[in-house]
């Protein structure tokens, strides 16, 4: 097993009215070459921060510590030809907002294969036909039709579906997915998600996928990645942190989650209050208050993510009593 | 009726009319209703609300508004500050919807303004739409630029309620937000109905979702209505195998639990 994606302490700052503001805040991860790590949390938690960094990319005026290593490539600190060439060759991201991330005046066709060609990686007629291809499996019908189209012209989940096939013409072996399915039906979805398998399985393409759905990660990610504020809250394999979650933040998610069966007619539980920026939360736990377990260890001082179980951790007081007090 | 209908509504696109996204639809949701649409990528579901905004034409058929007959695509200027008062719509990309160079409150404020409250009493009020969305002082002082995914789409949310609409169309509008936020939002907006009389119409991938938020639901396939009736029974017992087919495509088990 190698590992192919190596995060340490790694942190962004951003400035604000005068001070820093940690975004993401000491992320220490492991990702093993061919497997898929799922990421779920909060809105605003830094789940499209960390996926763009491991495309080599970060905000204006970040201010970034830590390391965060794809492969061979420091990213905190790598040229910008190096990072290039790594987007070129060996990253693939699909992003949260196709829309806003697609040139609007340029045919689907020009947006897929340009790139390829550009870097000489494939003739126009191979990377038309790869397009092509890809499109077919994406489901889409009439995919040479779709090649001369604008993005103005297709729906909504038909141009994340373009996306994808963008990120996977150049044949990556990291795939970076900020909430690439949320805006498809559950039959395409289940499509593009046996699509993602197949490609880990028979290429070994390594996954990053960002989601809010719990069930999907259950579905597709080995390991799954909890953050709130830009901390980590849990991490380990899915199965077990969904079934048997250890960090009340990662329980209240899925208490959260709708369902299809059961009284649809009483209000939806969800975390009262709202997140605090890590700047104005109070020392410890960045969840306790909302937390209903909060004790006052809780913010008294640095609580850190501790293994708990073989391969799982969990950053919460509780996970730092001895097991029978637990 | 009070509401929203549509009658035989078509619509094509491309030279000859070779693109069939709507291919006779219709329905209806009374004022203080709430229906759900769903159906496949690319079946005629944002076109359909494009359509009741004036966005888009249709090719035929028509849409009647408390009853009377209603062409928001031929609105002049006066009219649609006035549609905007009646329907409004929360897209699935928020980010073109917000102006990039406006703070997000000062947007919030500006379309409380354009329902006619004063500069005060507007900006009280977006204050308030904003922290029942979840965005706090620093997301509300950033421009959309400086905002993750979901508190874009919050924004979006709370600039179109400071409108005051009668209507709210949501397309997709909910899938990017983290279930603890979506729930929060889902409680909101069923909270302005039942204290506002507001209609939604929800269109929407999550068929969980539309269990909480909608009485009806409306099933497109390609174009044309393949199921219509009750939440419940369209999801208890679908008639139409499209409709099965997406149910039993819901992945995983956490939703089929009961809570
Ligand atoms: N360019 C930027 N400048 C300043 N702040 C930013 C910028 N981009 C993101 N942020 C802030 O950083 C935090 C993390 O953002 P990020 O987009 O990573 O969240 P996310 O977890 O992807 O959320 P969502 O689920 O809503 O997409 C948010 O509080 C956001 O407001
Ligand atoms: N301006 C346009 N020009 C040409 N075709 C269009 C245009 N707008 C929409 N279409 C086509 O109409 C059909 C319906 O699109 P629509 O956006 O209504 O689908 P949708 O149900 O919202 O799908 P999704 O769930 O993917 O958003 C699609 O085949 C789309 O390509
Ligand atoms: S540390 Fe305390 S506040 Fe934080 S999650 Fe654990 S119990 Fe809750
Ligand atoms: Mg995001
Ligand atoms: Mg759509």
């Amino acid at each position: 097993m190698t590992t192919i994606i190596q995060a340490r302490s790694f942190t962004i700052d951003l400035p604000e009215a005068g001070h820093a503001r940690p975004v993401i805040n000491g992320i220490t991860l492991d990702v093993v070459a061919g497997s898929c790590l799922g990421i779920v949390g909060e809105s605003g938690s830094g789940k499209s921060l960390f996926s763009r960094a491991l495309l080599g990319s970060f905000p204006e005026d970040a201010e970034v510590s830590g390391t965060l290593r794809l492969g061979a490539v420091e990213l905190t600190s790598a040229a910008p030809e190096t990072v290039r060439a790594l987007r070129q060759n060996d990253v693939g991201m699909i992003y949260q907002d196709p829309r806003a991330s697609i040139n609007p005046v340029h045919r689907i066709e020009d947006f897929l294969i340009e790139g390829v060609v550009q870097a000489g990686m494939l003739s126009r007629s191979e990377a038309r036909e790869r397009a092509i291809a890809l499109l077919r499996r994406m489901r889409l019908q009439e995919p040479e039709a779709v090649m001369r189209r604008y993005p103005d012209e297709l729906s909504g989940g038909m141009l994340q579906r373009v996306m994808i096939a963008g990120a996977l013409i150049a044949e990556p072996s990291v795939l970076l997915c900020d909430e690439a399915t949320t805006a498809l039906d559950v039959t395409t979805q289940a499509e593009i998600v046996a699509l993602l398998n197949e490609l880990r399985v028979e290429l070994g393409v390594t996954l990053i996928f960002v989601t809010h759905d719990l069930e999907l990660a259950g579905e597709l990610c080995d390991t799954l990645c909890v953050l709130y504020a830009g901390e980590v809250m849990e991490l380990g394999p899915t199965a077990e942190v969904l079934s048997s979650p250890r960090h009340p933040y990662t329980a209240a998610l899925l208490e959260s989650t709708p369902r299809l069966t059961g009284d649809a007619t009483r209000a939806l539980p969800s975390i009262p209050g709202v997140v605090l920026p890590l700047s104005s939360a109070a020392p410890g736990c960045v969840f306790a208050d909302r937390c209903r377990f909060v004790t006052e260890q809780c913010t008294s001082g640095r609580i850190d993510l501790v293994t708990v179980a073989p391969g799982r951790r969990s950053r919460c007081v509780f996970d730092h009593l001895p097991e029978e007090q637990r | 009726m009070s509401g929203i209908e549509v009658r035989e509504l078509r619509k094509t696109f491309g030279h000859r009319g070779e693109v069939v996204a709507l291919d006779g639809v219709s329905f209806s949701v009374e004022q203080g209703g709430a229906l759900g649409l769903i159906g496949e990528s690319g079946s005629g579901k944002s076109t359909t609300a494009r359509i009741l905004l004036g966005l888009e034409r249709p090719t035929s058929g028509e849409v009647l508004r408390d009853g009377v007959p209603y062409e928001p695509w031929r609105a002049s200027g006066r009219q649609r500050l006035e549609r905007a008062r009646s329907i409004q719509i929360v897209f699935q990309d928020p980010y073109l919807s917000l102006n990039p160079r406006l703070r997000i409150v000062d947007a919030v404020r500006s379309a409380a303004e354009l329902h006619g409250l004063t500069r005060a009493d507007a900006e009280r009020r977006a204050r308030e739409l904003l922290d029942e969305v979840g965005l706090g002082i620093r997301e509300s002082q950033s421009t959309p630029r400086a905002l993750s995914g979901g508190q874009r789409q919050r924004a979006a949310i709370a600039r179109a309620l400071a409108v005051r609409p009668r209507f709210l169309i949501l397309d997709e509008a909910v899938a990017a937000l983290d279930v603890s936020v979506q729930a929060q939002i889902l409680n909101l907006l069923n909270e302005l109905r039942r204290a506002e009389g507001v209609g939604f119409l929800f269109i929407t991938h999550n068929l969980a979702v539309v269990r909480y938020v909608t009485d009806e639901a409306v099933v497109l396939h390609r174009g044309c209505v393949v199921e219509l009736g009750p939440t419940e029974r369209v999801l208890s017992a679908p008639e139409h195998p499209y409709t099965r087919d997406l149910l039993a495509a819901v992945p995983g088990s956490i939703t089929r639990e009961e809570s």
